[in-house]
């Protein structure tokens, strides 16, 4: 490019030279041939700028002036002088002004091919340390820097692209801290100058960066108001660029969860096809003994107690998928409330576990003269037996399950213990989630993990609430509390 | 990166570390020959050789002063050796025309007492092919234009150019470029300093005792040294040194000093 310009004006100097010898050799000052002379200056002012038209011009007038001087010497302002004269103040004007205007138009054509470089270099989705970097690497081939960093914040840290940390006083972390730009016409001492801009670069109302640049030549007036905007663009693109990714990220954790619903939902229908099979297999099969066999009396009416807790535990679960479908459309469950004796209730909700196969020992211990519950029977009969259900499955064989009812201040208490394996203190909060089922509770016992969340809302229309308290390898209690009627 | 980890520096003025006093002191002696002179008390060789030392002297000690700001060096380090130099050198040549050659002692301290910068033949080629190119361009318009005659003494031409070469040239250049256009350009655009620095430069020829006072000579001194400012300037940005500038102003001040006025 250095070779290039001296090249370039050698071929300047001898466009003037020949020019000069053509009007000399015409022996007439207002010769034609003076026009010539513009060839040269409008080729330096378009290569070089204002600067290189002028200097050009200016090395044509003093080529010229040798012509021009003698005749004007001789015969004083001619026509013919004032003409020459015209021409000078031409060459001139035409360097300056095409000039300035080659080089504002150098100037335009720079800064839309910037403003485009930072779209494409922040266009593409990457951390923000590369993505600064990407950009600076950019800006540093068209500012033309000594040096330059570009600053972003990123939370509550600032990334840095072209520097190592930001010292407080510094003009970077004076622009951070007022949002004001900087410009220090000299940053040495010794040696040439050294300009130094640092331009904020602006989201919002907000800064949320800064552009520093030093350079060995001057960064003028226009150049820093340039500067500025090109700041604003960059932080205008910084925020897209983030909005994209955060758009990005979030589809992502769409796609993530829609494919963790599809797959529960599965799961969901496998178990609950399962919950339903198992009692509809007893009824079929010990209705079809009891139609095909004969069977002494005491043996039929045995035979007519499974069916007939086999169709409750099947109308249990119907009833629970009725409930959850009125909870996920938030409603709250149809309740038929009238005065209940908690203790006949319990007691009658407990009788269907007789046949429990497990092995398991159920103890009820009941409060003489408890409060009556205003609530609906059928959904007490529910709530007592989901927790006594879910007690049994989730313990041992030859275990205990402990039922209370006792009366508190709140109300009316029924609690239910198990010798079971506990749940994890981290989990206990999640229990009450629809199908939501504890690590390890899945190779435990099967379910749909619907019970709790049934049991919870029911015993909330009721204005009550229920707690769970559990220990590792020492069993889980259930509380329920109703409120009592007074 | 300063920008990053450089706390912002105090802008000191422009006219800062200004050695007043020996300013004040060089006026004085000024007014104190031009006095005693009108009053017939000295020869006006006297006022002559006062006028060197206070003007070359002023420049001198003002642009020492100016670079040796900041640094361990006491105020009057610069002007104690300086103005006995500059008037030893005065003396000697009123004393006799080869007393000029005693010039060279000034650049020769400068340049002892210099930081160097490297500067490459290139630039001090290029330096002295603008001083030429418009040293020959005056020889040219005054011979042809202005009916003034090129002539080479020998003697004149070698006293002529051992002031500029040992006083005038390294005064001016190290004043106007070296410290005035160096401060100015770490304060504003360049430029701003290129106008500022070659403007005052034009002035201090224009007040020049030893400049005729004809249009042609006004016209042509702020044309010619207006140019030699700006490209001084431009070189000075560019190498860091007064050198390849001080060089060029020499060469074309020994083509000047052929015309005969």
């Amino acid at each position: 490019m250095r070779r290039d310009g001296l090249w370039l004006w050698a071929v300047v100097l001898a466009a003037h030279a020949a020019t000069t010898a053509a009007v000399a050799l015409s022996d007439d000052a207002a010769s034609p041939w003076r026009h010539a002379y513009l060839v040269p200056v409008l080729g330096a002012a378009l290569a070089f700028g204002p600067a290189g038209g002028a200097a050009s011009a200016l090395v044509g007038v003093l080529f010229y002036a040798p012509i021009v001087l003698p005749d004007i010497e001789r015969a004083g302002l001619t026509a013919v002088a004032a003409e020459s004269g015209l021409t000078a103040v031409a060459l001139v004007l035409a360097g300056g002004l095409a000039g300035t205007l080659a080089a504002a138009a150098r100037r335009h054509r720079g800064r839309y091919a910037t403003l485009l470089a930072v779209q494409r270099a922040l266009a593409e989705d990457a951390p923000l340390e590369i993505a600064l970097g990407r950009l600076r690497a950019s800006l540093e081939h068209r500012l033309a820097p000594a040096a330059l960093a570009i600053v972003a914040r990123d939370g509550d840290r600032w990334v840095v692209a072209g520097g190592e940390e930001i010292v407080a006083g510094s003009a970077t972390a004076t622009v951070l801290e007022h949002g004001e730009p900087v410009f220090v016409a000299s940053v040495t001492s010794e040696g040439p100058p050294r300009r130094a801009f640092v331009a904020p670069i602006t989201a919002g109302d907000g800064v949320v960066g800064a552009l520093a640049l030093e350079r060995d030549a001057d960064i003028g007036a226009g150049e820093r108001a340039a500067l500025l905007t090109l700041g604003a663009h960059i932080g205008l693109a910084l925020e897209n660029a983030r909005l994209a990714s955060r758009q990005r990220r979030f589809a992502a954790d769409l796609q993530a969860r829609v494919a963790e619903a599809t797959r529960m939902k599965s799961e969901f229908v496998a178990i609950a096809s399962h919950e339903l099979r198992t009692p509809l297999t007893a009824i079929q099969g010990f209705s079809e003994l009891l139609a095909t066999r004969p069977f002494s009396p005491d043996e039929a009416r045995r035979i007519a107690g499974v069916i007939r807790g086999e169709s409750e535990r099947l109308g249990r679960i119907v009833s629970d998928f009725l409930d959850l479908s009125r909870l996920e459309r938030g409603l709250e469950p149809a309740l038929r409330r009238a005065p209940v004796d908690v203790a006949v209730a319990v007691t009658a909700a407990l009788d269907i576990f007789r046949w429990s196969r497990l092995g398991q020992r159920i103890d009820l211990d009941c409060a003489c003269e408890l409060p009556a519950v205003n609530a609906d029977a059928d959904a007490l009969d529910r709530i007592v037996k989901n927790l006594v259900s879910n007690a049994l499955k989730y313990s041992p064989p030859d275990s205990r399950v402990r039922v209370r009812a006792c009366a508190t201040a709140a109300g009316v208490e029924i609690s239910v213990d198990d010798e079971g394996g506990g749940i994890p203190a981290g989990e206990l909060a999640r229990i009450f989630e629809p199908y939501y089922r504890a690590p390890g509770a899945a190779a435990a016992a099967r379910g749909a993990g619907i019970g709790l969340a049934v049991v919870k809302s029911l015993v909330e229309a009721h204005g009550g609430c229920i707690r769970a308290h559990s220990e590792p390898a020492r069993g889980t209690r259930m509380s329920v509390v109703l409120p009592a009627l007074p | 990166m300063y920008a990053l980890t450089a706390r912002l520096p105090p802008a000191p003025p422009l006219l800062a570390a200004t050695p007043r006093l020996t300013l004040a002191a060089l006026g004085g002696l000024l007014v104190l020959a031009i006095g005693l002179m009108r009053l017939g008390a000295v020869p006006p060789w006297t006022t002559a050789v006062a006028a060197m030392v206070a003007g070359h002297g002023a420049l001198l000690v003002t642009a020492l002063a100016w670079r040796d700001a900041g640094r361990p060096r006491p105020w009057w380090a610069a002007p104690v050796v300086a103005v006995p130099l500059l008037a030893a050198v005065a003396l000697a040549a009123v004393a006799h025309p080869a007393g000029c050659a005693l010039a060279v002692i000034v650049p020769a301290w400068l340049w002892a007492r210099a930081s160097r910068v490297a500067v490459t033949p290139l630039a001090i080629a290029v330096g002295a092919a603008i001083g030429g190119a418009l040293g020959a361009h005056v020889l040219l318009t005054a011979s042809l234009t202005l009916g003034y005659q090129v002539v080479f003494d020998p003697t004149r031409a070698a006293a002529w150019l051992a002031y500029d070469a040992g006083v005038s040239v390294p005064a001016a250049e190290c004043f106007f470029r070296g410290a005035l256009f160096d401060r100015a350009q770490r304060r504003g655009p360049v430029p701003t300093a290129v106008a500022l620095s070659a403007s005052l430069g034009v002035a201090r020829y224009l007040i020049d005792p030893l400049l005729p006072i004809t249009a042609e000579m006004v016209a042509g001194t702020v044309f010619y040294t207006g140019l030699l400012g700006v490209a001084n300037c431009c070189l000075f940005r560019r190498t860091g040194s007064v050198l390849p500038g001080a060089v060029g102003a020499v060469v074309f001040f020994a083509a000047y000093r052929l015309v005969a006025p």
